[in-house]
């Protein structure tokens, strides 16, 4: 069964606002329909899925209604925000000339065009297109939407005669028409390999002798004809203007009507008749230029601007008498690379004549070029001193050896250093603690001592108080034991006398009245001897107290005083004890209160106890 | 007999510095006693500027230029103004401190001296600006760091003495039309001034003991884009070389080494290093001119750099 063929009906028109309102109508119209899927706001006429009655009236010019002002309020909106987007920006750049043209009529400012390169080395390395008694390999690389005209390449290769293959790279979004388009692949016997892995162009051209471009819009130059061409590979194209621009019909590639597939049958049968005609194609073939190229031109284009806009910024006055010098600046600037490096030639070129230095530029260049740029210099010193690494490496290996043990001692050495210095942190740390302590203990006792010195020193005032009333009561009894013993004297010698002489001095003492006298004379002598003694032996306590602490408060004062007691005479004979009552003071028992001797034991043991 | 000075400062724009350097400068010549002058030399464009200094300096003279040309064409004018034995140049920032002028006017008496710079010191932080040697690096003049000690106290022959500061005889600076023109920027023009007074057998020495300090901003009177700026600095060295190159072979090498810088730069795509280049090859003709008005020199550029070095005693 013979299919129904492909017919394409509507082409793009003119971008005018009527013709770009009625794409907006028609898209939202399509857009009804999810079943087209991304439809691009057109459709084949004669798919069955399509609201074909709506599109006619759709289409119509007469069109007068509310949606139409809306639709091109739409576009006339659209345009004035992507002009005015345009405008903005520094510099334009468009793909081809005339491109450039067109867009610069509808911006309204200057375009340019910077032809896109390919990587031609990638290609350069593809064996030639196959030729001789081999099918002809036709091919198709691109986004495949109905703009693309698939459908066509499809039906002209359908009725082709000859042996011929047909293989087909590329992927879209419009799932219907790719769907359609699949079953006619398998229909007419094409080769379908889908979307390029990874986007390589390389791979796709190893599988085509001739590169078909079958589009139905005047799109701007297809990458993939520039990148067949790279690869030697004639190329088939639509008769649209920017399209047929990029090839010499009969010398590098052919022409045929655009939306017409017996047109490209007829060209694609041009081959399987004409034996040499693909090799012909394939001589007359330029290569275009070069991605690197490409990216210098880019280069220049941003350095230009850069120093363009520059020259525009308000807060960089220059001074007048710099004003020559910043023109001259700007105007070398705008150069591209290339023409600068001309013009700079060209000064070279005349600083050597005015210099008058035989100097031909071709061949300073060249020398120039031979010595390299400054990276070269930079090399040439690195290889010398890898060189002379080489000539030292043995020696540099030793030394790298002495200096890995030396680090290695020291290393280790400083390892040591540090656990030392660790440990004397540590003991540091400790005595510091100790230091501490001790400094605490010795403040509290130096603050005891001082508190003991004061009170030695207030009982060393007591006790000089106390003993200075002791000496002034000693001195007293001193004295009245001289007296007593200066009476008693006396009195044994008034008494005595006469019973030794046997006579009385002063008058009669005879009988019982002597000896009553003497009696009395005689016990009171006794009870002073006894008193003696026991002065004698309270004294000796007290000089055996003095050795100890007290020896120290007392000294050579209580000896004094016990010499005052040792002076005392002892009586030849007894006397005669005399009644306590009524007997003179010195002859009294004192009271163990008033003994001086007591008083100092107390006074000792009081001190002692609080000491 | 004293011999009279005249200070020729020029004026650029900040009218609170410029208040400071002529207070500084009529305490000095007031102090000296002598005949002198200070001349300012109007280069702000500002119309008010006379009745200013006249209500505050009276005894300042004031010269205006109607366009704005830069230090060495106002210093030029003020020269030619001038009636002083001696010319103290000054730039806009530059400040005289007291006692400067003596030891100046002292070392111009030795013999073939051209010029004396005073030494100049930052006046916010007291840094010392000694001027280093001269030399050729890779075909280009380079200014190299003083090799001496800030506080190094003997006269020094330096190479050239600063556009900004410098003592000369009045006659001796009008009769080299002053600055060269073929330095617009206030780039390498008192290099090449001094680098043509030493080949000419003349000497220049830096006195230590004449102090002048540098006020506000350091790029006062030189606002520009700073890629001009850096153009203006390699346009100006290599011009400065191609005046002074007076050996065959070495200009052979130059060349070469040119051609090398250019063909290295083109395709390293270092855009800035070929566009320094053409704007110094746009004036090949005037550096030709220049090397002409110079004249024969006794000494040769190499010796010229060597006398020059302050290193040197």
């Amino acid at each position: 069964m013979t299919p129904a063929p492909f017919r394409w009906t509507s082409r793009r028109t003119p971008p005018t606002i009527g013709n770009g309102a009625r794409g907006v109508l028609v898209g939202r119209l399509l857009a009804q329909h999810p079943a087209l899927g991304e439809h691009h706001g057109t459709l084949l006429p004669n798919s069955s899925m399509g609201p074909s009655g709506i599109t006619c009236r759709t289409f119509s010019p007469d069109l007068k209604c509310r949606a139409w002002s809306e639709a091109r309020r739409t576009v006339r909106e659209t345009a004035e925000r992507s002009r005015g987007a345009l405008t903005q920006v520094h510099r334009r750049v468009a793909d081809t000339p005339s491109l450039a043209e067109r867009l610069e009529r509808w911006v309204g400012a200057p375009v340019e065009s910077l032809t896109p390169g390919v990587a031609r080395a990638e290609f350069e390395k593809l064996a030639p297109p196959r030729t001789g008694h081999q099918p002809i390999r036709f091919g198709f690389v691109g986004t495949m939407d109905k703009a693309s005209g698939l459908h066509l390449l499809l039906d002209a290769f359908e009725g082709l005669e000859g042996k011929a293959e047909l293989c087909l790279f590329g992927s879209g979004d419009d799932r219907l028409y790719l769907r359609t388009v699949r079953a006619r692949v398998q229909e007419v016997g094409a080769r379908w390999f889908g979307a390029l892995p990874n986007g390589d162009p390389v791979r796709a051209m190893e599988h085509i002798d001739v590169l078909v471009v079958p589009a139905l819009w005047n799109q701007p130059v297809p990458q993939a004809v520039r990148e067949a061409q790279a690869a030697r590979r004639p190329v088939v194209i639509a008769d649209l203007p920017e399209l047929a621009a990029q090839v010499r019909d009969g010398q590098n590639g052919l022409r045929f009507e655009a939306g017409s597939s017996e047109s490209l049958r007829e060209v694609m049968q041009g081959f399987a008749r004409e034996a040499d005609l693909l090799r012909r194609l394939e001589l007359g073939i330029q290569p275009p230029r070069d991605i690197a190229e490409e990216a210098g031109e880019w280069a220049d284009l941003y350095a230009i601007t850069l120093a363009e806009h520059r020259e525009g910024m308000e807060d960089e006055v220059v001074p007048p008498h710099l004003e020559d010098l910043a023109a001259q600046y700007q105007d070398l600037s705008r150069l591209p690379t290339r023409d600068l490096f001309a013009r700079v030639a060209r000064g070279l070129t005349g600083l050597a004549t005015r210099m008058g230095v035989e100097l031909d530029a071709s061949k300073a260049l060249a020398r120039a070029v031979a010595a390299g740029g400054h990276n070269r210099d930079g090399r040439v010193a690195y290889l010398r001193l890898e060189r002379w690494l080489e000539e030292n490496a043995t020696a540099l290996q030793e030394g790298r050896e002495q200096v890995a043990q030396e680090s290695a001692r020291l290393d280790e050495q400083r390892r040591s250093l540090a656990d030392k210095a660790r440990s004397l942190q540590g003991e540091a740390r400790g005595r510091d603690a100790e230091r501490l302590e001790l400094g605490g203990r010795l403040e509290q006792l130096e603050a005891e001592r001082d508190e003991a010195r004061a009170e030695i020193r207030q009982m060393e005032e007591d006790f000089q108080v106390e003993r200075a009333v002791w000496m002034a009561r000693q001195d007293e009894w001193v004295r009245e034991g001289r007296v007593l013993r200066e009476h008693v004297a006396r009195l044994a010698t008034r008494l005595l006398t006469p019973i030794e002489e046997g006579a009385p001095q002063s008058g009669p003492l005879d009988g019982p009245g002597a000896l009553k006298v003497a009696d009395s004379l005689h016990a009171a002598l006794k009870r002073m001897q006894e008193e003696m003694a026991w002065r004698r032996m309270e004294m000796a306590k007290a000089k055996s107290a003095a050795s100890g602490f007290f020896s120290r408060l007392i000294g050579g004062e209580a000896k004094a005083v016990m010499k005052h007691w040792d002076e005392i005479p002892t009586p030849l004979r007894e006397e005669p004890a005399v009644a306590e009552e009524g007997a003179p003071r010195a002859f009294r028992t004192m009271e163990p209160e008033s003994n001086p001797s007591n008083a100092i034991e107390h006074t000792q043991e009081e001190m002692e106890s609080r000491l | 007999m004293n011999p009279r000075v005249s200070i020729i400062q020029h004026v650029h724009a900040d009218r609170g510095i410029l208040m400071g350097n002529l207070d500084a400068a009529c305490q000095e010549l007031d102090a000296r006693g002598a005949d002198d002058e200070l001349i300012l030399v109007d280069d702000s464009g500002a119309t008010d500027l006379e009745a200013w200094v006249g209500e505050h300096f009276p005894q300042v003279r004031v010269l205006h230029k109607n366009r704005q040309e830069g230090r060495g064409k106002a210093h030029l004018m003020g020269a030619q103004a001038a009636e002083g034995d001696f010319l103290l140049l000054l730039g806009a920032q530059m400040r005289l401190r007291r006692g400067a002028l003596g030891p100046m006017i002292a070392a111009m008496q030795g013999p073939n001296l051209f010029a004396v710079a005073p030494r100049c010191m930052n006046g916010a932080t007291g840094e010392v600006e000694l001027p280093g040697p001269v030399t050729v690096e890779q075909g280009r003049p380079v200014v190299l760091p003083s090799p001496l000690a800030p506080d190094e106290q003997h006269l020094r022959p330096v190479p050239f003495a600063g556009g900004h500061a410098f003592f000369v005889r009045r006659e001796a600076f009008l009769s080299c039309a002053g600055f060269d023109d073929l330095f617009p920027a206030p780039y390498w023009d008192d290099v090449d001034l001094g680098l043509t007074a030493w080949r000419q057998g003349l000497r220049i020495l830096e006195v230590p003991q004449a102090i002048v300090e540098r006020h506000g901003p350091e790029n006062a009177g030189r606002e520009m884009p700073a890629e001009l700026d850096r153009a203006a600095i390699e346009r100006g060295r290599l011009l400065l070389y191609w005046k002074h190159l007076d050996d065959r072979a070495a200009a052979a090498d130059h060349l070469q080494g040119l051609w090398r810088d250019a063909a290295d730069a083109a395709l390293g795509d270092r855009r800035e290093e070929l566009l320094w280049l053409a704007l110094a090859l746009e004036e090949v003709e005037a550096a030709g001119k220049a090397r002409s008005r110079t004249g024969s020199t006794p000494v040769r550029l190499d010796q010229a750099l060597q006398m020059s070095n302050p290193a040197r005693i």
